[in-house]
């Protein structure tokens, strides 16, 4: 039996043009783009998943450059330009434009902690425009968030009512979180990977968490992770309730919207019985979990299920049931499957598109292989399937933890020390409540010696300008709500 | 329509009674860190201080300090302390209006927070516009929060705005990074005086984990007057409510976040 899950990989280290060839066949067979990020050198990795595991590759970035894979594949596209704003070299025949780094930022990104001097006043934004004619106009969104939501430029380009091109910069609230992972230890790094986005703290801990046993050949106790498919199904379900509230409030549908941000209040209560934080934070830590989790807790949980199990989908019934929050929803931001599969959509967001993925069951970790995950899908791609896929994720993620919660046996924590690298380079992957998570680590003795971060609000970002054209402007809000993204995992 | 009607008589009142009441039970929440002072400790190992992400704790000589502004309540300290002199307050309330009032020496009583003229003019009414200055997420959640049955802030008479020109209180979350410093201020620039500032999380009152560097500013009091601080990582809903009523004036007299220490 192997001691590492699936969705983990070793390395292989290939020269430019076989790492160019292997990435282009292997996208070209549908393999999945989890991460394509620099490493000092610079050295370019690619972690590719496909149904039953992942695959990493590296190549030393040659001086001539490589040739963009965007062009053919667009998910490629933001990890090439965050590769440049990172590193300062061009893949050649890409397509300029900023990801993580505002636009006109003067220098690469800052790469380690430092105490330079705070840089100048950016230039003003530079949108692009996409559509010329009389009678367009720009509508700009933001960056700070109408009501209370996370900061993100966007701009609409329209006439009348009617959505062309939106133009989106996510990238103004960039903190460096790469950065800051740069030399700590594991257990610090965990920390720190619960605030790449707050919300997913478990999904990003544990993505860590995973690349790190499997840099270092740790084997967390079986024990261990049930415990974390514990955290990991009641981090989706507190999430997703949270969407679904969002949702109605993007509909004005107010008594649902009270009914969803109850339960969500709820979920975080038991999260707090369990883990004493409300975003679960401070438990998945490297080799296993910092403590047990308490029986008294336990309890709250079991309790707080039977709730769940029994008023979500009253409660979907009956807003569906209502027509002024169901007319919002059919039609509304339509997604298409091809858009979806070609821009790597993950998450509920591409399940509601058709695709038929999911990190749990095609790269199994934890303890996913032996308890089986059901995959929900659907196949509108509207803001309707978006909901649907959410409602229905719900009561298996509490089947899930129902299996999981006689497992929590054994010690909690592995006493093998971080301390020996088993491995140069290493890759955790995770299914979070928005979608796939991606951590890249390279150790260094017993500290973390680089960090590459792939959030799954990445693609589906990409995917927002392909369901947005063809709406109008008062469905945006719908639109969004449905896509939930989280802005911080897209900037970092 | 009658299944709604049904689904809120189901549901009854859940909402919260403070400020009037008492506290609802928080559990194990963890609040303020708190060390045991002893003479066997005196930061003679400084594990604590050594495994800390954000310097909150650290030692000078024989004396222990704690910097709550900064802390995440990861709990790294408490699970390295050989002697177990590490635990949390699990109270969730904890604004104030100095920063320095979140700085604690070990073994020393918590200065009590100095009284500030209140601005009464927004004892009854008070409009909120929050701005995300690069947190991580979390504490917009805890923000939406507010207003949801349990918190429900319209009750004390808060609301939300979206327009900068018609609010009262600029509640802002995270470093503030170097992207949102032009925007941050000019949403600042449009409150109509007097121009309230809350930073809500460790992130904003103190930088936390993402000290000044050249894409964070490290701390909101580095570029705008403050006049709330909120730790916690994120806060938690019932310290924001409680931020938002000392801005005004009508905060608890005796904070029970600061005497619990």
């Amino acid at each position: 039996m192997s001691t590492q899950p699936r969705s983990v990989a070793a390395p292989r280290a290939l020269d430019p043009a076989a790492f160019c060839a292997a990435a282009v066949r292997r996208l070209a067979a549908g393999a999945h783009l989890a991460l394509l990020s620099g490493l000092p050198g610079p050295t370019l990795a690619l972690a590719l998943a496909r149904k039953g595991g992942a695959e990493l590759f590296t190549t030393p970035w040659p001086d001539e450059g490589l040739p963009a894979l965007s062009p053919e594949f667009p998910a490629a596209w933001p990890w090439e330009v965050a590769f440049r704003e990172q590193y300062g070299r061009e893949f050649r025949g890409g397509t300029p434009g900023c990801w993580r780094l505002p636009c006109g930022w003067p220098d690469t990104m800052p790469l380690e902690g430092c105490d330079l001097p705070l840089p100048p006043p950016l230039e003003p934004l530079a949108p692009q425009s996409a559509v010329e004619g009389p009678g367009v106009f720009r509508v700009p969104l933001g960056p700070v968030s109408s009501w209370v939501g996370e900061s993100g430029f966007l701009l609409f380009e329209v006439t009348g009512e009617d959505i062309h091109h939106l133009w989106f910069q996510l990238n103004l609230k960039t903190r460096g979180l790469e950065a800051r992972l740069a030399g700590v230890d594991p257990d610090t790094g965990a920390v720190l990977a619960e605030l790449a986005s707050g919300t997913s703290s478990v999904a990003h801990a544990l993505a860590f968490s995973q690349a790190a046993e499997a840099a270092w050949g740790i084997t967390p106790s079986t024990g261990a992770l049930a415990a974390r498919v514990v955290l990991l199904e009641l981090e989706r379900i507190a999430n997703h309730l949270g969407d679904l509230a969002r949702l109605h409030q993007a509909t004005g549908l107010a008594v649902g919207e009270a009914g969803f941000r109850r339960l969500e209040e709820d979920s975080r209560r038991t999260a707090q019985a369990l883990t004493a934080h409300r975003f679960l934070r401070g438990m998945i830590r490297p080799g296993g979990l910092s403590r047990p989790l308490p029986e008294e807790g336990r309890r709250v949980l079991t309790a707080f299920l039977d709730r769940v199990r029994r008023e979500v989908p009253r409660l979907g019934r009956q807003s569906l049931a209502t027509h002024s929050h169901r007319d919002r929803l059919e039609g509304t931001g339509r997604l298409t499957i091809e858009s979806a599969r070609a821009l790597g959509a993950r998450g509920p967001v591409a399940r509601a598109s058709g695709l038929d993925c999911d990190t749990r069951r095609d790269q199994p970790f934890a303890l996913y292989a032996e308890l089986g995950c059901p995959v929900v899908r659907q196949e509108q791609g509207d803001a309707q399937a978006r909901f649907q896929v959410r409602l229905e994720e719900i009561p298996v993620a509490a089947d899930l933890i129902i299996a999981a919660l006689p497992r929590l046996k054994g010690p909690f924590r592995s006493g093998q020390p971080f301390t020996e690298p088993a491995l140069p380079l290493a890759l955790g992957l995770t299914e979070g409540s928005r979608g796939q998570v991606a951590y890249l680590l390279a150790p260094r003795e017993d500290r973390v010696g680089t960090c590459r971060v792939g959030a799954a609000s990445m693609p589906n970002a990409l995917a927002l300008p392909a369901a947005v054209p063809g709406n109008i402007l008062t469905d945006f809000p719908v639109i969004a709500a449905s896509f939930g993204l989280a802005y911080a995992g897209v900037s970092l | 329509m009658l299944a709604w009607m049904t689904e809120v008589l189901r549901t009854g009142t859940v909402t919260t009674r403070y400020p009037r009441g008492p506290l609802p039970p928080t559990g194990a929440f963890r609040g303020f860190v708190r060390v045991l002072p002893g003479a066997s400790c005196g930061g003679s190992c400084r594990r604590c201080e050594e495994v800390c992400p954000v310097s909150a704790v650290y030692w000078t000589g024989p004396r222990g300090h704690l910097d709550h502004a900064r802390c995440l309540r990861c709990g790294r300290c408490r699970e390295v302390c050989p002697e177990e002199r590490i635990s949390f307050a699990a109270t969730p309330l904890g604004a104030v209006r100095r920063r320095g009032a979140l700085r604690e020496t070990v073994g020393t009583p918590a200065r009590p927070t100095e009284s500030v003229r209140p601005h009464r003019i927004l004892a009854r009414s008070l409009t909120v516009r929050t701005v995300d200055a690069g947190s991580c997420g979390a504490c917009e959640a805890e923000i939406q929060a507010l207003a949801n049955p349990y918190y429900d802030c319209s009750r004390l008479g808060i609301s939300f705005t979206p327009t900068p020109k018609h609010a009262d209180l600029l509640l802002v979350t995270g470093p503030v990074t170097a992207g949102m410093l032009e925007p941050l201020r000019q949403a600042y620039l449009s409150l109509p005086a007097p121009r309230l500032v809350v930073a809500a999380g460790a992130c904003a009152a103190s930088g936390g984990p993402f000290p000044p560097s050249p894409l964070s500013h490290g701390a909101l009091d580095q570029v705008l007057p403050v006049d709330v601080y909120v730790p916690g990582c994120p806060p938690h809903p019932l310290a924001l409510l409680e931020a938002l009523l000392l801005a005004t004036g009508r905060g608890p007299k005796r904070l029970p976040g600061v005497t619990a220490r």
